[in-house]
């Protein structure tokens, strides 16, 4: 699979400080990876180093291909015209202004509103309108949906996917769990300026710390004192929770105990655990 | 060339919204001719020889050095100048941008005041006025070069003011615009002649073109360029 974006033993230090422990990920042509972690880890660095506009230490950042960027602050004069910023952009890229791309980010509505009438969500969508100037075949997206509202960020969503289906490789950085598991193909958690997690949504919430829930509801309490492969966490809605290591050897443990308190199993369901609990796990195990 | 030439008539453009930029330009310059031209008509015999040139001294002035930078500081403050630099748009042609749209919009309110001080206060037309515009263009020229690096130089508009003031006040007080300099102290004449606006006026008063003055305000222009650069790469850099 070809390469869009290579990143080997990054480095990154201000005044000192290095914020950035050498770190190595790659990105596939026509995925969209997601860069997550907390305030401080390091995440806007790296955009930025990949996007062209900060000098690392060492190390080395290849992106194949034009590259448009989003920046999570950004701004333009105030009294610069939606429509004319578009076009200001469009002739600096030697581009034509693509209005159907426009029509679908909704900027055609407030194209003739400078920028300081625009509100904080036409801001975003002019910006990553102006990121998509001239085409480019690798899209940095900061925080893209921060602070559009419902419709605004669904709609956003579904130009995402489209661009991906053109071919368009996306690296976005996000704070937003759901939006990352609804989009991103795969991800890397940044903790501390290293890697603390590197693959698959569907790699985090099966294999990161293996825990996975069990709902059972049962006919009455059995017996749980002493068990080996799971520990009950709580109680909802009549059922009970526990949470497993090892699905398998839990669910036969639990029938066992079942059989010997003669109490019947109504119900059994098991639960992955969501990114944003794998992400929180990561970040309690670091620190710890 | 084409998005350059864009930036320049979408920076006009820009100014013609922008109030701060329209008062500085145009509504100061002309309300203080106005009012200025009638008392020193009234009040100062022989001033209709050099009204043109004292009221356009201090309409540049004023332009260039209070109004052209802070569209430059708001530009390369941070956020814009990120949002130009991933989209490509050359950090220069903003400053290169503002600097033309201001220089049309000043050599204008410039023209309003050649045009309306004879009829209006009968004040005297330059002889040769050819000569009269280009001189008048070089002054302008020097007058943005130096506002120019003022806008590059000021990290927020806060500092900005202190720095524009710094020059506008003694430009407009010891360039000769709104008293003779032999009225004022040696020294506070001698550091007017650090000034543009000192060149700049005796440069228009002239009889005969004054290619001293005119040197000199080419090799501030020439200094404040080559500052700017630094600046910008500087800027580029950060």
């Amino acid at each position: 699979m070809e390469l869009a974006v290579t990143v080997k033993a990054l480095r990154k230090s201000y005044g000192g400080r290095e914020v950035l422990h050498g770190i190595d990920f790659c990105v596939r042509r026509g995925e969209i990876f997601a860069l997550l972690g907390a305030n401080g880890a390091g995440k806007t660095t790296t955009l930025e180093c990949l996007e062209g506009i900060r000098r690392w230490d060492d190390g080395a950042v290849e992106v194949q291909g034009r590259r448009g960027v989003q920046l999570q602050s950004a701004s333009l004069p105030a009294n610069l015209r939606a429509g004319e910023a578009v076009e200001l952009f469009a002739r600096w890229a030697n581009a034509p202004v693509d209005r159907g791309q426009l029509a679908r980010l909704g900027v055609d509505a407030f194209l003739r509103r400078q920028y300081r009438e625009l509100s904080t969500g036409q801001k975003r969508r002019l910006h990553l309108a102006l990121a998509l100037v001239g085409g480019p075949e690798v899209l940095f997206l900061d925080e893209p949906t921060a602070g559009l509202d419902v419709e605004g960020r669904a709609a956003l969503h579904a130009e995402i996917q489209r661009l991906r289906g053109s071919g368009m490789t996306i690296l976005m950085a996000s704070h937003d769990m759901a939006e990352v598991e609804e989009l991103c193909d795969s991800l890397a958690i940044l903790k501390d300026g290293s890697i603390a997690f590197l693959g698959t949504a569907a790699e985090l919430t099966g294999q990161w710390g293996g825990s996975r829930r069990l709902r059972m509801r049962f006919s009455a309490p059995p017996s749980l004192a002493g068990l080996a492969f799971c520990r009950l966490c709580g109680e909802e809605q009549g059922e009970m929770i526990f949470e497993a290591d090892d699905l398998r050897a839990a669910l036969a443990e639990l029938a066992a105990r079942a059989a010997e308190s003669q109490v019947e199993i109504q119900n059994v369901t098991t639960e992955h655990a969501s990114i944003e609990e794998r992400f929180l796990d990561i970040a309690r195990e670091e620190t710890a | 060339m084409k998005a350059f030439l864009y930036s320049i008539g979408l920076q006009w453009r820009m100014d013609l919204r922008n109030r701060e930029i329209v008062i500085l330009y145009y509504a100061v310059p002309l309300v203080f001719f106005l009012f200025m031209g009638a008392v020193f008509s009234a009040v100062m015999p022989g001033s209709e020889h050099t009204l043109i040139q004292s009221m356009t001294v201090f309409g540049i002035t004023m332009g260039a050095m209070l109004g052209s930078p802070a569209a430059l500081t708001e530009t390369y403050g941070g956020e814009i100048r990120k949002a130009y630099r991933v989209g490509g748009v050359p950090l220069w042609t903003a400053a290169a941008g503002n600097l033309f749209s201001a220089f049309l919009h000043l050599l204008l309110m410039s023209t309003i005041i050649y045009l309306a001080a004879p009829r209006l206060y009968g004040a005297a037309v330059p002889q040769r006025p050819a000569v009269f515009f280009a001189e008048l263009a070089l002054f302008l020229f020097a007058c943005l070069c130096v506002g120019t690096l003022l806008g590059l130089l000021a990290p927020n508009s806060a500092r900005l003011t202190m720095l524009s003031q710094l020059i506008f006040l003694p430009s407009v007080l010891l360039s000769g615009a709104m008293m003779p300099v032999s009225f004022l102290p040696r020294a506070l004449q001698a550091a007017g002649k650090l000034l543009p606006a000192t060149w700049g006026y005796g440069l228009l008063c002239a009889e005969s073109f004054d290619l001293p003055a005119a040197l000199v305000l080419l090799g501030i222009a020439l200094a404040c360029l080559v500052l700017s650069a630094w600046r910008l790469r500087r800027l580029g850099q950060e």
